[in-house]
């Protein structure tokens, strides 16, 4: 158990400075663009840590029903990520052979929706097929 | 002495014998580097006026394997200056720019920011413009004999220009080791589903608004040739279409400024051909993949240690918007699908 601040805490505060302190004394172009790319990838580690387990969980419990025993568990249960990484090279592989299994379409969206609520919450509320 | 002055020296002796012994380097300024290449302005003082230069010079790296190195991009903007396509005049190929391959051209004044182009109050006009003068610029890219291009990548004998570029999409996918199921979904669709093939032509393979240098009338020249490969006219038709390059404004689907019919209308007058949105769907979602998967490849550069760079890295947090646009085309109900 970490004392306080806690990991978000943290990562506010590390992406406060970076707005309001250092962001303002850059005159570098190309150091502000990377300057705010560091403040946007920190706001998303602050959702990844809020957000991850929970979404790792589902997409783990959605591939299981869509691969069935076309891909066997893990030998370490406690390692989510790994286990869902194993089951999306599945699923690749199974695509690569069109033996893709119904419903294939609708659990890759579902996974990348997850990626996106973390990566780019504004990009997917806004998205709209043009 | 650093870099900047060990450079002028090293280009003096050029300048001297292209522009005359009374000409000089009046400035030498480093625009953007990378570990693939630098670009520098360099400024130079003749009796009949200044001139305004940009070298670009190798630095070893390569961003992909397909890209081209500094001497055959600079044959590739030659044949594109004689072929009346707007390009910056090419001055020379340097063999040994200090130890680097790099080559000289004319600096273009003008906005290259693609969210600038696309923004920008003062570029209103420019935008009404630019969809044309971008279709009118590619069919003079394309109509550039093929034969005289047989050094840049292309399809192998008997190889169709669009199986070509399927071909190289997988391939680059192949070798990253995470898996990408929406990517995969995408290479299954175009594999599916194969396009009527024509006759490769010389590509610019990089095509998009943020290539372009635009001032208040619009399209000044087409930058950043090193990606140019002979293969089908779809994919330059499509790259720059694609909704990431349209910088948020999504409904603008020409490159974020305009409509692709007169995109299209000028390409097709100019060419003689007839390429409908209909017909390129298949592009636009393999432009899609090209980007998504350049996106994968970049930040591998990151995570390898060949390149380290934030910019690099975050790509990789960039692929998820590309995936979430290639399943929305695959999907039948998108309104632009064209059917099975």
């Amino acid at each position: 158990m970490q004392d306080r601040p806690t990991a978000p805490e943290l990562l506010d505060a590390v992406r406060e400075f970076i707005a309001t302190e250092l962001l303002p004394t850059v005159s570098d172009a190309r150091l502000r663009f990377r300057s705010l790319v560091a403040a946007n990838l920190l706001d998303m580690l602050r959702r990844e840590l809020a957000l991850e387990p929970a979404l790792l969980r589902a997409e783990r419990e959605r591939l299981a029903g869509l691969l069935g025993d076309a891909c066997s568990p893990p030998a370490d249960e406690t390692d989510l990520a790994a286990a869902v990484a194993a089951q999306q090279a599945a699923l690749c592989a199974l695509i690569r052979e069109n033996r893709a299994p119904t419903g294939t379409f609708a659990a890759v969206t579902d996974a990348v929706r997850a990626k996106l609520e973390i990566a780019n919450p504004r990009y997917l509320d806004g998205f709209e097929p043009v | 002495m650093n870099e900047t002055a060990t450079l002028t020296a090293a280009l003096a002796p050029w300048v001297g014998s292209r522009f005359g012994s009374d000409a000089a380097i009046a400035g030498l300024r480093l625009l953007a580097g990378g570990a693939s290449q630098q670009s520098w302005r360099l400024d130079i003082t003749t009796p009949t006026g200044p001139l305004a230069l940009v070298m670009r010079r190798d630095m070893g790296g390569r961003m992909f394997a397909a890209a081209l190195g500094r001497a055959d991009e600079f044959a590739v903007i030659e044949r594109a200056y004689k072929a009346d396509v707007p390009v910056p005049r090419p001055y020379a190929y340097l063999p040994d720019a200090q130890g680097k391959a790099a080559f000289v051209m004319a600096c273009l004044e003008g906005e290259t920011l693609g969210r600038r182009i696309v923004r920008e109050p003062r570029l209103a006009q420019a935008r009404t413009a630019l969809p044309a003068q971008m279709g009118r610029a590619l069919a003079a890219i394309h109509a550039i004999p093929v034969a005289d291009a047989a050094f840049l990548p292309g399809p192998d004998a008997g190889e169709g220009a669009a199986a070509y570029g399927l071909r190289v999409l997988a391939q680059e996918l192949a070798t990253v080791s995470e898996p990408y199921p929406a990517l995969e979904l995408g290479l299954a669709w175009l594999r599916d589903r194969r396009p009527k093939e024509v006759a490769p032509v010389l590509c610019h393979g990089d095509f998009r608004i943020g290539n372009m240098v635009v001032n208040d009338a619009g399209l000044v020249g087409v930058l950043d040739w090193e990606f140019a490969h002979r293969g089908h006219p779809g994919g330059d038709l499509t790259f720059g279409a694609i909704r990431a390059w349209r910088f948020g404004e999504a409904r603008k689907r020409c490159g974020g400024v305009g409509d692709m019919a007169a995109f299209l209308d000028a390409y097709n007058a100019a060419r003689g051909t007839a390429f409908t949105e209909r017909e390129l769907y298949w592009f636009e979602v393999a432009s899609n993949l090209k980007w998504a998967i350049a996106t994968v490849t970049q930040a591998r550069r990151h995570l390898s240690g060949q390149e380290p760079s934030l910019e690099l890295a975050s790509l990789g947090r960039m692929t998820a918007e590309i995936e979430l646009e290639i399943l929305s085309l695959l999907d039948r109900r998108h309104p632009r699908h064209p059917g099975d």
